[in-house]
């Protein structure tokens, strides 16, 4: 994360109207791409799940233990809120866990190392790493070239946008068991 | 080994205790990613999110629906603001009622909640527009937030009520209690007839007269800045 967005979170901490509006400005085309790639919601549903994500985030901010946890924290946030809605939709009888942002840095052992672990050189080496094929090229067209939405790619690529989900949740799910070997070697050393 | 959620979490805590899984970690497993995709939301999740959305060209900032952000972390208002007692014509007086008396009578989606055994109630609603003209107003009509609401309801016994109002993602608001006669009314207190200013909502908001028995109608509508 920029030291500008950092000093952004510091003052929207402190109250200052502006650094919300700019806050959520940088970071909403994130959380409109998370949500994109989590499932089929429509324009509307997105701009509500966004709403709340934001609200919850805004209103909780002073829980944050870190400035610089603040995008990771976020879309942790925006994930909740938006499996939650596709949980709801599904008429799913038990409600989502309950995010428990108060605990949220401490859960992991540390966020600050998972973050020190995990950048964006090291996601473009997991990419370049994958072995050529559908997962591969999702996960490009997604991540990396970052101008298809998840229902484009998956007409490109001749898939249900069902399909899409999966394969990138299947590719978080790589980095994840890659970033928990990283992180226990750091702690070797 | 593979992983399981209650050990995900002990290793997160206490990575050097498990040489084993990490040995096994640093080959693909399919049966330890299936536990990394469904486990609850971690930190891990974010930070995973943040790396990989941030590869991409940065989209352009955005900030559609901020004024709705905004909105709901306004302090909610005390009752005296938005719901007065004015000296207008109240919706009966002019002809404004809808013929049809209850607008809305599901369940609410934040959780105003009614029972179906109750008498009905109807709430017509009307919107007072700044320069002093009125029209009815419908379930998910847009509405100005310029605008003033006036009601009217319609009850089979007297009861007692409440009128709420919702917005998404907030707890209901209980705006006041009102006493209802029998029969087609303006929602009024002693001092006049009861209206609710729409100044500084934003986007959905929905207003339900809850009775006493249980009894709920109430209208959604959306609000333009
Ligand atoms: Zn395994």
């Amino acid at each position: 994360m920029s030291d500008e967005l950092h000093r952004t979170v510091a003052a929207a901490r402190g109250g200052e109207p502006d650094a919300l509006r700019e806050l959520y400005r940088r970071c909403r085309p994130l959380v409109v791409r998370l949500l994109d790639g989590l499932g089929s919601f429509t324009p509307d549903e997105v701009d509500d799940v966004a709403q709340e994500t934001f609200v919850r985030a805004f209103k909780s901010l002073s829980s944050l233990r870190s400035d610089a946890h603040f995008v990771p924290w976020l879309l942790t946030i925006a994930r909740n809120r938006g499996l939650s809605s596709l949980s709801k939709r599904a008429g799913a009888r038990r409600a989502l866990e309950e995010l428990r942002l108060e605990s949220w840095e401490q859960l992991d052992g540390s966020a600050e190392a998972l973050q020190l672990e995990l950048d964006a050189a090291t996601v473009r080496e997991l990419i370049a790493g994958l072995p050529a094929g559908p997962e591969k090229e999702t996960v490009q067209l997604f991540y990396v070239e970052g101008q298809l939405s998840a229902r484009q790619i998956a007409e490109r690529l001749g898939v249900g946008k069902s399909a899409v989900t999966m394969r990138l949740e299947r590719f978080r799910a790589r980095i994840k068991r890659e970033l928990l070997v990283r992180l226990a070697q750091r702690r070797r050393h | 080994m593979h992983l399981d959620p209650h050990r995900l979490r002990a290793f997160l805590a206490r990575p050097e205790a498990f040489p084993e899984l990490v040995q096994h970690l640093a080959q693909p497993c399919s049966q330890c990613e299936e536990v990394l995709a469904q486990a609850p939301l971690l930190a891990l999740d974010g930070v995973v999110d943040a790396a990989a959305l941030s590869l991409a060209p940065r989209g352009a900032a955005d900030e559609v629906g901020f004024a709705r952000v905004q909105a709901a972390l306004r302090p909610p208002r005390p009752w005296s603001t938005p719901l007065v007692a004015v000296g207008l014509a109240g919706a009966l007086a002019l002809g404004l009622f809808l013929s049809r008396a209850p607008t809305r009578t599901e369940t609410s989606e934040v959780g105003v909640k009614g029972t179906a055994v109750a008498a009905p109630l109807g709430l017509a609603v009307a919107a007072r527009h700044p320069d002093g003209s009125y029209r009815p107003v419908g379930d998910g009509d847009r509405v100005a937030a310029s605008s003033t609401l006036v009601f009217q309801y319609d009850a089979v016994v007297a009861l007692d009520a409440e009128l709420v109002v919702e917005r998404p993602g907030r707890a209901p608001e209980r705006l006041g209690a009102v006493r209802l006669e029998a029969g087609r009314h303006d929602l009024r207190s002693a001092s006049g007839v009861l209206a609710l200013s729409l100044d500084g909502e934003v986007g959905s908001v929905g207003v339900w007269l809850v009775g006493a028995d249980g009894s709920r109608a109430g209208v959604r509508v959306n609000v333009d800045p």
